[in-house]
């Protein structure tokens, strides 16, 4: 019970000092950049091998390769519509970081989700793609509907808009953390013993299928509040 | 369309709920941090709670509506 039960992200160094606000690199910063690394090194090793690609398939990696990306692509299309299919090249990739963050905690790494700064820049990015693309959809005209049904309720239409992206953050922020700690507290209040093995079923509940699950939940969100936003 | 419905209509009956909760607490401690910087307790916190339930149902009527539009035009 001696084992240290902070489970907030800890500080590695101090970084610099602002009108005497520190600016600390903390292990979220750490592991985001080993997941960022992990996922260009890939990134990279594909890149060379799809050079070599041909039309037909020939070798296991490509009809991998393919089929990832047909599935990104069919998955876009059917939930924003088949004019939306190039939004596929940027959720694909969102979706798998956001994975690979949650399931970083199988190998021990806190994951970057369990962070409300990574997530809120994730809720933060869908804010200002909603309205950003609803602008270019619609021209100025799209801030009409803070308008609706009547103008005496912009204030209403004002806090909703602004719930979007805290919403989504605190959703996928809420379920690593709690995740997290959960396996913070078995591993500190269990028998040695009970923590070799059984712990791979918590692990496959809330790494596995919470993560995946909320990283399609936020996939999912982010792709219909924009594409609403675009009709 | 009916591959990913079943992850669709997860993802807004859970945010439903989240969106309804959202702008409550973020009304509650708008309106109690005005009321500390103004020592006008609980003036603040009483207009903003009121509110932040207004915007709830705002938030609840928009989700729900625009599926209902969506499933209309589909049919």
């Amino acid at each position: 019970m001696e084992q240290n039960l902070d489970f907030g992200a800890k500080i590695v160094f101090k970084l610099f000092e602002v009108n005497g606000q520190a600016i600390y690199i903390t292990q979220t910063h750490i592991n985001t950049w080993i997941i960022i690394g992990f996922l260009t090194v890939i990134a990279l090793i594909l890149n060379a091998k799809i050079k070599k690609f041909k039309d037909i398939p020939e070798s296991k990696l490509q009809n991998v390769v393919e089929l990832i990306a047909d599935i990104f692509g069919n998955f876009t299309a059917s939930t924003m519509g088949e004019k939306n299919r190039g939004f596929c090249y940027f959720y694909g990739p969102l979706f798998i970081f956001i994975l690979m963050c949650n399931l970083s905690g199988l190998v021990g790494l806190r994951p970057p989700t369990a962070d409300l700064g990574t997530t809120l820049a994730f809720g933060l990015t869908t804010f200002f793609m909603i309205h950003g693309l609803g602008v270019k959809a619609k021209g100025p005209g799209y801030f009409k509907f803070l308008l609706e049904p009547v103008p005496l309720l912009l204030p209403l239409n004002l806090i909703g808009e602004v719930a979007t992206p805290v919403s989504l953050s605190f959703r996928l922020f809420g379920n690593i953390l709690g995740g997290t700690i959960i396996m913070g507290l078995y591993y500190a209040m269990m028998p040695w013993l009970l923590t070799l093995g059984l712990p791979a079923v918590f692990h496959l509940y809330f790494d596995v299928f919470a993560g995946a699950l909320q990283t399609l939940i936020f996939v999912m969100l982010s792709m219909t509040f924009v594409s609403s936003a675009m009709e | 369309m009916k591959k990913n419905n079943w992850v669709r209509c997860l993802s807004l009956i859970s945010q439903v709920g989240i969106s309804m909760l959202v702008p409550i607490l973020l009304c509650i401690w708008f309106g109690a941090f005005l009321d500390g910087k103004t020592q006008k307790e609980p003036l603040f916190t009483i207009i903003f709670i009121f509110l932040g339930v207004g915007a709830a149902f705002r938030n609840l009527f928009y989700i729900v509506g625009k599926e209902i539009k969506k499933g209309e035009k589909r049919e």
